[in-house]
């Protein structure tokens, strides 16, 4: 099921009656089974493979817990990564590598062979296995103890709210909020429902309106004009800002009134005037786990700037990867992973930070802004990519092809009517970037109410609603 | 649950006053549908079909031309069906035309576009029936927020043709160089029958012979190129003439210069003028010609 689905309109006013009615471990049963029902409505087949996922996690935390010797608490480390990483390397990365290796097999002369399975990828896969890995990795390090409840525990790994598209929980700080029956207050229903208006607003009038430009411009570049593929590439950095973002603010919002606090997962990031602070601004949740669980045990920035960058590196490229099985995501991630080394190897200088600090202010940030805007823009071309070819062509065609005048891009209507849903976008993201909203709407009655209608009168007008999948479902 | 009321209550207040004032801006505006609803369509040569009637009659040309009203009322996707109940609705509400052109390979479309038309759902009872029987869930989002409605190409169309007409809307591009290269390696077109399409052209016919309007059925320019991709081509014009029981006059070779198309299915503002002189030569418009002897299928 989605978010934008009619099924999820008749699922949730259900789910909270029964949540209202419920308490204690009633409450996380209706919790457990609407997330369930919630995960079959897309394929019943991988609920299994769900459970599987929960029950080997919170039997080996258990273990863990009991367990004394470092060795065989390792063991048990190792045994709940095989499993993990091993689910997620079968069904997301089995077919990238199988190719890898066929295509050098066959450069090497040995004729061309294919092992790839062509597996269905069950959704929120990477998003719920990252949950698991990081409850046993933390009970491990014995920064949490072990949850008793398998109740509980399963409820923290499948809430749908997360469940197929993150943020990103982190079982220190989900696990305590299930340990209460919390009470649906007025500022909490408030807020949450706001939040939901702006994460559809988001979903169907800029993200889902943006994906009729992106998508043909993607499937065949060579058939569109320079402007229009421009267009459609810094379209697509809308899209995927506004799919994604729109999806946690409708799960974060949803949480929220319902009494829990998911994490933070985007903070307004093509504000940002550097790359780390992008990626201190982008899918947070995501960054976040990278730094606690690969970057800082790699070693950090503690052993010096060679060390720290090749650390950035495999971070990167790793957490590309995390998106799916293919080189257009590797190299995306090795891209963004070289601005990161490049931002620390020019601010490790003496001159350079200098001569940019004199730089006035209103220059600075715009032009940083720019320029980080315009290299994520250009990135986003391969993430977005089937393949690094394809890439190139859309790139090279941004460049060489003719066709720089709007006369000559197809569906002005839509390109307009984006445009404008993007200006409404950045215009909200850039009061968020100066005011603190939240008190102001709960304080003041016709500043909650003015938004709420107006997103909800947009939505009806400029929504699309062909039922498009949330971007991030297909990693 | 009491502010809550209220602010579902003021939402949905809001959406139909908003709506209301869409009304008085739809039918006040130059689009070709508004100018229907509001009976502002001259009496003259009504041109109907879709986007291959909009991009091939180019109407201030031929007013100029012809020195007598041509409106062009075609649309991109228009299916017979629904050009069928534009027709009716516009008899309804305007001065009767004296002579309607259909351009007819638009009997092979379903009503994938009816989104468009969903302002005028409002206004005309037809389109109402044909979208809810088309999508039932629309019918009902319409009913439950009336600026849902206006949800659609349309409602930019209408106000971006809010002080001027839209019949000068034609193709001004030229088909990319790209287009063309890839033809030769396209595969063959195959025109289909849609019996839905074939049944509407045949009540339309019904319906302007029995209010006594001329009526010329009429295929459009191809660029030679595509129109040799067509292999059925001859053959689908002879059912449908079999079908409709009226001629059809073939143009789908009446412009050979390729600079005259914006793609290969499509003429822009060139060809529409080549093509106009080309009607104007098979006195096309006047009373009761028919179509030169065509070649047997």
């Amino acid at each position: 099921m989605v978010f934008n689905s009619v099924a999820f309109l008749g699922f949730f006013p259900a789910f909270l009656a029964a949540y209202l009615v419920t308490r204690g471990n009633a409450r996380l049963l209706v919790c457990l089974g609407a997330s369930y029902i919630f995960y079959a409505f897309w394929d019943p087949r991988f609920t299994g493979l769900l459970f599987m996922s929960t029950t080997v996690d919170f039997w080996l935390g258990r273990a863990l817990g009991r367990e004394r010797p470092p060795a065989t608490r390792r063991a048990l480390l190792i045994a709940s990564l095989l499993v993990n990483l091993g689910t997620l390397a079968a069904f997301k990365y089995f077919d990238f590598f199988a190719d890898t290796f066929g295509l050098a097999y066959a450069a090497l002369g040995g004729g061309r062979s294919d092992h790839a399975l062509r597996v269905i990828l069950p959704i929120g896969i990477s998003f719920y296995t990252f949950h698991s890995l990081a409850y046993t990795i933390d009970v491990y390090r014995r920064d949490i103890s072990p949850e008793p409840s398998f109740l509980r525990y399963a409820t923290f790994v499948a809430f749908f709210p997360h469940l197929v598209a993150g943020p990103i929980l982190r079982a220190k700080a989900f696990l305590p909020q299930l340990r209460t029956d919390h009470a649906i207050t007025r500022a909490r229903f408030d807020i949450g429902v706001a939040l939901v208006v702006w994460g559809y607003f988001k979903k169907l009038v800029v993200a889902d309106n943006l994906a009729a430009i992106v998508d043909p411009r993607f499937a065949s570049p060579e058939a569109h004009g320079a402007l229009s593929l421009a267009l459609g590439a810094i379209g697509f950095a809308f899209q995927i800002y506004a799919d994604f973002s729109g999806y946690s603010d409708i799960a974060i919002g949803l949480a929220y009134l319902l009494g829990f606090d998911f994490p933070r997962n985007f903070a307004r990031p093509y504000f940002a005037t550097s790359f780390s602070e992008f990626w201190r601004r982008w899918h947070i949740s995501l960054s976040t786990w990278l730094r606690d669980y690969l970057y800082i045990p790699l070693g950090g920035n503690r052993d010096g700037v060679v060390r720290t960058c090749r650390n950035i590196l495999i971070t990167m490229i790793l957490g590309g990867l995390w998106h799916g099985g293919s080189w257009t995501f590797v190299l995306w991630g090795a891209l963004h992973g070289g601005f990161l080394v490049i931002e620390r190897l020019l601010g490790s200088t003496r001159t350079i930070p200098e001569y940019w600090r004199r730089i006035p202010s209103f220059v600075r940030y715009p032009l940083a802004s720019g320029v980080v805007f315009t290299l994520t823009v250009a990135t986003f071309v391969l993430f977005r990519s089937p393949s690094v070819e394809h890439a190139v062509t859309y790139w090279s065609r941004i460049v060489t092809a003719e066709g720089w005048a709007f006369a000559a891009v197809d569906q002005k209507f839509l390109v307009i009517k984006s445009a404008l849903a993007v200006a409404v976008l950045v215009l909200g993201d850039a009061i968020a970037e100066v005011v603190n909203v939240e008190p102001l709407m709960l304080r003041y009655r016709p500043v909650y109410i003015l938004p709420i209608a107006v997103g909800a009168w947009s939505i009806a007008l400029f929504g699309a609603f062909e039922g498009a999948q949330f971007l991030y479902f297909q990693f | 649950v009491l502010s809550w009321s209220f602010v579902v209550g003021l939402v949905l207040l809001g959406d139909r006053a908003a709506a209301v004032q869409f009304d008085h801006l739809a039918l006040s505006s130059n689009t070709r549908f508004a100018r229907l609803y509001s009976g502002r369509i001259p009496s003259g040569v009504l041109v109907l079909g879709s986007s291959r009637a909009v991009n091939s009659f180019y109407a201030p040309l031929l007013t100029e031309l012809l020195r007598r009203p041509v409106f062009n009322l075609g649309y991109n996707g228009l299916s017979a069906e629904v050009a069928e109940a534009l027709l009716r609705d516009l008899l309804e509400r305007n001065a009767k035309p004296e002579l309607v052109v259909l351009e007819v390979t638009n009997v092979e479309f379903g009503n994938e576009v009816l989104n468009d038309f969903r302002p005028f759902g409002r206004f005309s009872p037809r389109i109402a029936a044909i979208i809810a029987q088309q999508d039932p869930r629309i019918a009902a989002a319409t009913r439950i927020s009336h600026l849902f409605s206006y949800n659609s190409e349309m409602f930019l169309r209408m106000l971006y043709s809010r002080h001027e007409s839209d019949q000068t809307w034609v193709n001004r591009y030229r088909i990319a160089p790209a287009v063309l290269a890839g033809l030769d390696a396209a595969p063959p077109h195959t025109l289909s029958s849609n019996e839905a399409g074939l049944r509407a052209l045949r009540r339309t016919l019904e319906l302007l012979v029995s209010r006594g309007i001329e009526v010329r059925l009429v295929v459009g320019p191809y660029l030679p190129a595509y129109a040799q991709k067509i292999v059925n081509l001859r053959a689908w014009i002879a059912r449908v003439e079999v079908d409709a029981g009226q001629p059809v006059w073939d143009f789908s070779s009446a412009v050979a210069e390729i600079t005259g198309f914006a793609d290969p299915r499509h003429l822009n503002e060139v060809g529409t003028s080549v093509f106009a002189t080309q009607l104007l030569k098979a006195r096309f418009f006047e009373r009761g010609v028919h179509p030169p002897q065509q070649r047997a299928p």
